[in-house]
């Protein structure tokens, strides 16, 4: 079974820590939660 | 486990906490009042710009003086508003000097804004045409529209909840691995400290650039790499209507206050040669530890070229480098860039002399 990551917050921080866990290893699970409207704008 | 606000729970076996920061709120009575605005993300800054629009907004209040509150007030100015900053403290930006800080002061007023210091707000007041009242520890003033921008505080709500630590900034306490106190759990952004490098205390710098960094490193190593965040030096940079300011490590008073003995020294230099055309004038304070010799800060404030020798400097700082080889640092040289002594090389002969 894939391992599962979930990332609290859809900011700068967020985005990047599921982006290059995804890269580094792509059979992980990725869900990103973000509360507000818009994903990633400062990144 | 993670509980969403749909009912659902997600299992997780990695967790990255990345829930940023959240504008810090004065406790004042009329804080809730429409036409008083925050700015932190998008919707902040449509909501405040449509407000704007709809109401045909003439005159704004800024309450607070930092980076935010001045970009704010350059934009402010550029939409024609009649814009006030007011601010508890005498000066803003007061830890680059009183000397700097005067010269932000300087600019926000040749460009139109007031700037009231010494100024607490102490209420806000609707008025029956639907202005707002501020009142402060030095007088009211009448505005359309009010901005508050007195920091921010680290959202660690959800955090603290479940048990992750957090530190004397009140952010959450990471290791290099930007691993929490449980080895599954991750954080990064503004919700975390930071390791300062040069002060090696845990630090709270709530900036985009630090996130993203930070991020990418708690990924690395949840994807089953071994990858380590290094700290930071404290720099930063923004801009005022037509005058740069940026920072890196620590100031004197810092540097004294965390136990250095150190010692400044100011230089006023010029952005290109003197002969170039749009050289403009600068000022570097650099700050070095006078035990070791090394470089432990730098503050400039100027015209043109203060953000690259304040890059530059951040490089001395993390590689420790010592005031004697800055004082002869091969750094580029051509007359539309600098002198043939650049101000970095005035600033560091100066403190050997």
């Amino acid at each position: 079974m894939p391992k599962r990551l979930v990332v609290v917050g859809g900011g700068a921080g967020g985005p990047s820590a599921a982006a290059k866990a995804k890269r580094v290893n792509p059979d992980l699970e990725v869900t990103i939660l973000e509360g507000g409207e818009h994903v990633s704008f400062s990144a | 486990m993670v509980q969403i606000t749909t009912g659902e729970t997600l299992p997780f076996d990695y967790l990255t906490v990345a829930t940023g920061a959240t504008p810090r709120l004065p406790s004042v009575t009329g804080q809730d009042l429409e036409g008083i605005f925050c700015l932190r993300n998008v919707t902040d800054a449509i909501r405040l710009k449509s407000f704007i629009r709809q109401r045909n907004a003439r005159r704004a209040v800024i309450v607070g003086a930092g980076l935010i509150s001045l970009e704010v007030c350059e934009a402010f100015r550029r939409l024609g508003l009649e814009t006030t900053v007011i601010y508890r403290r005498d000066l803003p930006l007061r830890r680059l000097g009183k000397d700097f800080a005067e010269q932000i002061v300087m600019e926000l007023e040749s460009n139109g804004a007031n700037f009231l210091g010494d100024t607490g707000l102490e209420s806000f007041e609707p008025t029956s045409s639907g202005a707002i009242i501020v009142h402060t520890s030095n007088g009211s003033l009448e505005s359309d529209l009010v901005l508050i921008g007195i920091g921010v505080v680290p959202e660690v709500s959800l955090a603290s909840e479940a048990g992750i630590e957090l530190g004397p900034t009140g952010a959450i306490v990471v290791n290099e691995y930007m691993r929490t106190n449980f080895p599954f759990i991750y954080a990064a952004g503004d919700c975390c400290e930071c390791f300062h490098r040069i002060s090696r205390k845990p630090v709270y710098a709530p900036l985009g650039d630090i996130a993203n960094k930070q991020g990418r490193i708690a990924g690395a190593n949840i994807g089953g790499q071994n990858v380590l965040f290094p700290g930071i030096v404290g720099s930063l940079c923004f801009k005022v209507f037509d005058l740069e300011v940026a920072s890196t490590g620590l100031t004197l008073e810092e540097a004294e206050k965390v136990g250095f003995k150190a010692d400044s020294v100011t230089i006023q230099g010029v952005s290109k040669a003197h002969s170039y055309p749009g050289s403009r004038e600068l000022q570097i304070r650099l700050v070095t530890d006078t035990e070791s010799g090394r470089i432990l800060g730098a503050q400039s404030v100027g015209g043109d070229g203060v953000v690259s020798r304040i890059n530059a400097l951040a490089v001395a700082l993390t590689g420790g480098l010592s005031i004697e080889e800055l004082a002869y640092m091969d750094l580029a040289y051509a007359p539309p860039f600098s002198g043939a002594w650049d101000p970095i090389h005035i600033a560091a002969q100066q403190l050997l002399k």
